[in-house]
């Protein structure tokens, strides 16, 4: 299985417009703060670069830096993207997942993998202070899918050239 | 350890990212009671380390202290049965002391009531030879003693005097096969003879059959014997039968505790100085 490299500014750029921009986003489009583009781009790389410590490590700056600019307590995104990540390079070790049909499921896949522990955590942490609607379940993951698709194409443009 | 590290390195690269970040957020995030959760986790893994090392030290220190207990206990048993053994002693002489005194008073009620002068004296011997009756007095012939001096208790008449020394002198008991005491039955006022049988008892002899006596009279000296002062108590009677001869066969037991003398009167037959 091919084993692609970005360019460093390529996946710094990458996480740090995702954050600012799931950021920013919502105050202009409210709906859109279900959507996840960190959890976005911790998945493509994880799926990219298939190296678990690499992926691991995108997850977890792609999630602190989300925390960051949370009033949430640092960590939280980082522990789930984290995982995030490390099993989602794990997983592209062993699978082609270049096909678009995979994407989009691992896109789902983790996306709900995502939410879940994120209320693990949440339950954990904050004993359900938060109010959670399922739908969050249904709608994130679908909007994560809808959207990753076209991120993971541009991803595919800035790869490196052997 | 390096080979599992190398093998592992995935795995443990993801342990150590989501420990930090877990310890991140422990160091932020507080429950309801505002406890950091780094706190509740620190306590949660110290906690049973420091219950286990505490049972540990409670468990040594429970077990030390009860050896050292079981020995201490050992040793304070050993001293309190020390000191049981002294107290008993002790008390043993205490009682010793205040009987000694009560006989003492009564020696000297006696001593106060009699008309002639006397001298008190602790026995200090009795006879080694079971055939004579008669103990060791610590004065002698310095405390002015002479033989056939009476010897009293506050009970009775224990004896008298048969030989002197210049610091000791013998006496005679009553109860000793050659000693013979003259009597007078207190109640029916007849006479006789006390002699000893060689026992613990008295023979009252000289008494006819037909005089009326009956267990448990009293006998007092009647003088008659030029030893013995008049109406002092000698024994009780508590043996008679009617004898093959004229003379009834009586059987006293001594007033005095001849068995069980510690100090006596000797009365001197010279009148007191008051």
């Amino acid at each position: 299985m091919e084993r692609h490299r970005y360019p460093i500014w390529v996946i710094s750029l990458f996480v740090v417009v995702s954050v600012l921009v799931q950021s920013k986003l919502p105050l202009w489009l409210p709906h859109t703060s279900w959507l996840d583009l960190p959890l976005i781009v911790t998945i493509y790389f994880g799926l990219s670069y298939r190296d678990s410590i690499r992926g691991m490590s995108i997850g977890a700056v792609a999630g602190l830096l989300q925390d960051a600019l949370s009033h949430g307590p640092i960590g939280i995104n980082g522990v789930t993207k984290t995982l995030v990540g490390f099993f989602t390079s794990s997983v592209s070790g062993r699978i082609e997942v270049d096909h678009t049909l995979i994407r989009m499921t691992a896109l789902w896949f983790y996306s709900v993998v995502n939410l879940g522990l994120f209320a693990v955590l949440e339950r954990v942490f904050f004993a359900s202070r938060f109010s959670w609607a399922h739908y969050h379940f249904v709608f994130t993951p679908l909007l994560n899918v809808a959207l990753g698709l076209p991120l993971f194409i541009l991803g595919d443009r800035l790869r490196k050239r052997d | 350890m390096n080979a599992f590290l190398t093998r592992r390195k995935n795995w443990v690269a993801l342990s150590l990212t989501l420990l930090t970040q877990l310890v991140l957020l422990g160091t932020q995030v507080t429950d309801r009671n505002n406890v950091r959760f780094l706190r509740i986790w620190a306590n949660f893994l110290i906690i049973p380390a420091e219950q286990f090392t505490s049972a540990t030290v409670d468990l040594t220190s429970d077990v030390w202290h009860h050896y050292i207990a079981l020995r201490h206990a050992s040793e304070e048993n050993r001293q309190l049965k020390e000191r049981i053994q002294a107290l008993s002693l002790e008390k043993n002489r205490l009682d010793a002391e205040v009987q000694g005194s009560q006989r003492l008073k009564a020696l000297l009620d006696l001593k106060e009531a009699a008309p002639w002068a006397s001298v008190a004296s602790e026995v200090i011997g009795s006879s080694p030879s079971e055939a004579f009756k008669s103990i060791i007095l610590n004065t002698g012939a310095n405390a002015g003693l002479t033989n056939n001096l009476p010897v009293l208790t506050p009970e009775g008449v224990v004896g008298r005097i048969v030989r002197v020394s210049a610091h000791s002198s013998w006496v005679q008991l009553i109860t000793d096969s050659e000693s013979g005491v003259g009597v007078v039955f207190e109640k029916s006022r007849i006479h006789g003879v006390a002699k000893g049988s060689g026992g613990s008892l008295l023979d009252i002899e000289y008494v006819v059959n037909e005089e009326n006596i009956s267990v448990g009279d009293v006998i007092r000296t009647s003088g008659e014997d030029q030893i013995y002062p008049k109406d002092l108590l000698v024994g009780t009677v508590v043996a008679m039968r009617s004898g093959s001869g004229i003379f009834k066969r009586i059987t006293a037991v001594p007033a005095a505790q001849l068995s069980r003398l510690e100090e006596v009167l000797v009365m001197k037959k010279t009148p007191r100085r008051e």
